[in-house]
């Protein structure tokens, strides 16, 4: 088995004597693509800032690389873990070149070369070389993110860390901008961990999820593993944290409506799965979801018009 | 009124660009000096809270103490001049610069912050890459502030002797002169607007280019005053004046006849240094070597004698020998002008009913009319002693000082009082009644000195008694008056006086 390129090893954090991160052990894989999910307060964040030392754990190890993130000298542990925030956060009195340059600049890379790191990265993302020279606050939200990406990447760092960075972004410019990370991953082959609060988007773009609640995790799988076989326990818990509280209020047509319906072309054993009417709530779809893969909706003529299963349930819950 | 103005511009200009250049060294210094302080504490202080309020408190009640009396405060420590001046203005203008620096740099956006954290910055690079240049808007306008609120305190300089603009506003209020008082206060108005737009000017440009002017600027303002630090290293005399055209005329007299005795000499002239306790502080001090002083001023003012003798051969004696036990002070011997008080009449008037002296009144006072200055009526030894000892009475209005000169020449009023060598006197053709009774005190002027100074130099000594017992009140109004009026420089009616009176050619040995 290769060497984890973080690892967490029994790392508990308090703040102010409260705990908030309990008992946390986790191996993250050289080029993976890592989300932790989980709802505000599941300590994801934390656990973020924990592996570039902007929070240091309360008891047990981070590793990075196979050493203690405290046995680096802050400057070498940060150049080789970009950040990407969800306030994007770049420096205001910056151009983006020069926005883009602050970890290049720090690690003393030729001017030379960083004018073509920075024509490079800004044609990876699609804008053209006339946005060197703009300040931050002439770029629209999603253009915004694409630099803080790029800021983060500048300095080719082996890992890179994602606060929320979509979540404050609407939802068009959310879609490419993950497109555009998946895109940018698979050139680099950089270690990702990618920190949200959107199921949808946990699928979308992880490698493996990890499902956190309270400070723990409750479950890491790839996101095949995680639709197919959730713990009952998951289900009720991430999604009693949110608002699905009323699920016998949602009907299956709204279901449909937000097009969610699995088309029977794409089923390829249709027979013995159980079915549920049009009329009938979500309440009952997840009961069947637990036990089954797969569930049928039946038309006003007795036809099966579509499936549902778990990955598209949650899918929908995941955009309420 | 605008022609005046305009005519007192023009006359005044070289003295108006010495001011001004006192009054942006003055200011340079302080604004440097809090910029200096208060941005670092700023900086130091921002992570703990508590530490940042004491701060604050301090500044603000540093504040609240009134200029004047942190300039009077400030006397006992560290003397006059400019040191003073640029302290009281430091304290000043600390708190707006903390005040915003700290606010500038704590209500940065933490995320900002994070994000720098989280690139591997250092302190220093986060502080002077990141948050500086966030906060530098608002610790740009504390600048300002504190400039504005420099450049309008800095007139009150001329009050110690710091020179700048504010004397032009002294020596307005002194003579009663608008257009000084403005062409003061409006300098200094235009000279805050002037440099409000140049730290606008140069937060516009990029930083590069603003540190390298105001490096050029900190080097000119540096190397002046290094110069003047410098060159008052050399054995030099300073002769001071109190506020007004009489005493520029004298020490221009002293400084030509040091220089007929000793040409090697350098002498410094302080004109309209302030009034009598300043120059009086900055003898002892040694900030200044000389200045002229009445005697009966020293009596009254400075050693606060009890008796007043009548004769003013014995009250210079008196004045004399009271300075040099009390203060090691050494009075030269005094001309012969009387500068006091007096009464005057059109001289037509004077004329007519055959007035000589203040006793020749009573015959006609059933016509007079009077009008006076509120000081003159109110000292025991103004009006009512006068009153007292001619037995005359006269309706008296009280009014200021310049408009008694403008009511007599209108005829709204046919007596006055006066000082003996105000140029009005010849302006508006008046004669003043002689005081035969000796009513008035004796106020004769004499270069007042350190005695070590006098055993230091007693070519300078000798030089300056070669003036004793010289100007009559007579000449000293006419000097007044060609420099008060027809805006002659002091310096060319003091070099005339001395020429015509033959003591330019060379000291007898």
């Amino acid at each position: 088995m290769t060497q984890p390129v973080i690892e967490f090893k029994h790392v508990v954090k308090s703040f102010d004597g409260h705990p908030v991160i309990t008992d946390l052990n986790l191996k993250i894989i050289p080029g993976e693509f890592f989300v932790l999910v989980g709802s505000s307060g599941s300590g994801k964040t934390t656990t973020l800032k924990m592996i570039n030392r902007l929070l240091q754990p309360s008891d047990g190890e981070v590793l990075v690389f196979g050493k203690n993130v405290r046995d680096y000298s802050l400057p070498k542990l940060r150049w080789q873990i970009g950040y990407v925030l969800q306030q994007i956060a770049l420096f205001p009195t910056m151009t983006v070149a020069k926005n883009i340059s602050v970890v290049p600049e720090m690690q003393h890379l030729p001017t030379k070369q960083i004018h073509q790191l920075i024509k490079r990265l800004l044609k990876e993302v699609g804008l053209d070389q006339s946005y060197r020279f703009r300040l931050p606050n002439e770029l629209s939200g999603g253009q915004q993110q694409r630099i803080g990406i790029l800021r983060a990447l500048a300095g080719n760092p082996a890992i890179v860390l994602m606060d929320e960075p979509f979540s404050a972004l609407d939802p068009l410019a959310r879609e490419s901008l993950q497109q555009l990370v998946l895109k940018l991953h698979h050139q680099y082959h950089n270690t990702i961990v990618f920190v949200t609060h959107d199921m949808d988007e946990a699928l979308r773009l992880g490698d493996r999820i990890g499902i956190m609640k309270n400070g723990k995790l409750l479950q890491v799988g790839s996101p095949k593993v995680i639709t197919n076989n959730p713990t009952n326990q998951f289900v009720a818990d991430f999604f009693s944290k949110n608002n699905y509280s009323d699920l016998n209020k949602i009907l299956v047509s709204q279901v449909i409506e937000a097009g969610f319906l699995i088309t029977p072309k794409l089923i390829v054993n249709q027979r013995n799965v159980p079915s549920v009417e049009k009329t009938s709530n979500l309440k009952e779809v997840l009961r069947i979801l637990a036990s089954t893969a797969l569930v049928g909706v039946i038309g006003t003529h007795q036809e099966t018009i579509g499936f549902f299963n778990n990955e598209s349930i949650i899918r929908f819950l995941s955009t309420i | 009124m605008l022609v005046g103005f305009v005519d007192t511009l023009l006359n005044r200009k070289e003295s108006l660009l010495q001011a001004l250049g006192q009054h942006l060294e003055i200011s340079f210094w302080a604004l440097l000096i809090s910029v200096l302080i208060a941005v670092p504490l700023a900086i130091w202080v921002r992570k703990y809270k508590k530490i940042a309020a004491f701060f604050l408190q301090i500044t603000g009640i540093l504040q609240t103490i009134p200029s004047l009396a942190l300039l009077g405060l400030l006397i006992p420590f560290v003397g006059i001049g400019k040191v003073p001046a640029v302290i009281a203005l430091v304290v000043y203008a600390l708190l707006p610069i903390f005040q915003n620096t700290y606010v500038g740099l704590t209500e940065i956006d933490p995320s900002v912050e994070e994000a720098a954290d989280a690139m591997g910055m250092s302190l220093p690079r986060k502080l002077f890459r990141v948050e500086l240049p966030i906060a530098m808007p608002v610790i740009i306008s504390g600048i300002r502030t504190s400039m504005v609120m420099i450049i309008g305190t800095a007139t009150l300089a001329a009050l110690i002797g710091a020179g700048g603009l504010g004397s032009f506003i002294l020596l307005g209020i002194d003579r009663n002169n608008t257009d000084l008082i403005l062409i003061g206060a409006i300098s200094a108005a235009l000279l805050a607007i002037i440099t409000s737009f140049l730290i606008d000017f140069l937060q516009k440009m990029a930083g590069k280019h603003a540190l390298i002017l105001l490096s050029c600027l900190a080097i000119l303002v540096g190397g002046t005053s290094g110069y003047h630090a410098i060159t008052q290293l050399n054995e030099k005399v300073v002769i001071a004046g109190k506020l007004g055209a009489e005493p520029e005329i004298l020490i221009n007299m002293y400084r030509d006849l040091i220089h007929v005795q000793d040409p090697r000499m350098s002498v410094e002239l302080q004109p309209n240094f302030g009034k009598t306790s300043f120059l009086f502080n900055a003898l002892k001090s040694n900030q200044i070597n000389i200045y002229p002083e009445f005697t009966g001023t020293v009596l009254e003012t400075l050693t606060h004698s009890k008796t007043t003798p009548s004769n003013p051969w014995q009250i210079y004696q008196l004045a004399k020998q009271q300075l040099a036990t009390d203060n090691q002070m050494t009075y030269l011997k005094p001309m012969k002008y009387n500068n006091t008080y007096g009464i005057a009449v059109r001289t037509q008037f004077a004329k007519r009913y055959h007035l000589k002296t203040i006793g020749d009144l009573q015959s006609i006072q059933g016509k007079l009319k009077a009008g006076m200055s509120l000081e003159f009526m109110d000292r025991p030894d103004g009006l009512k002693a006068i009153k007292r000892q001619y037995h005359v009475n006269f309706p008296v209005k009280g009014m200021e000082p310049e408009l008694r000169y403008r009511a007599i020449h209108e005829g709204k009023v046919n007596v006055i009082d006066c000082y003996s060598t105000d140029s009005e006197l010849r302006q508006y053709h008046l004669t003043v009644l002689k005081d035969d009774k000796r009513v008035f005190p004796t106020y004769q002027g004499a270069p007042l000195m350190k005695t070590s100074f006098a055993k230091r130099h007693p070519g300078v000594v000798h030089a300056l008694n070669r003036l004793a017992d010289h100007i009559t009140e007579k000449q000293i109004q006419q000097m007044n008056y060609e420099v008060n009026i027809k805006k002659k420089s002091p310096a060319s009616v003091a070099h005339h006086y001395l020429n015509q009176h033959h003591m330019l050619k060379g000291a007898p040995k």
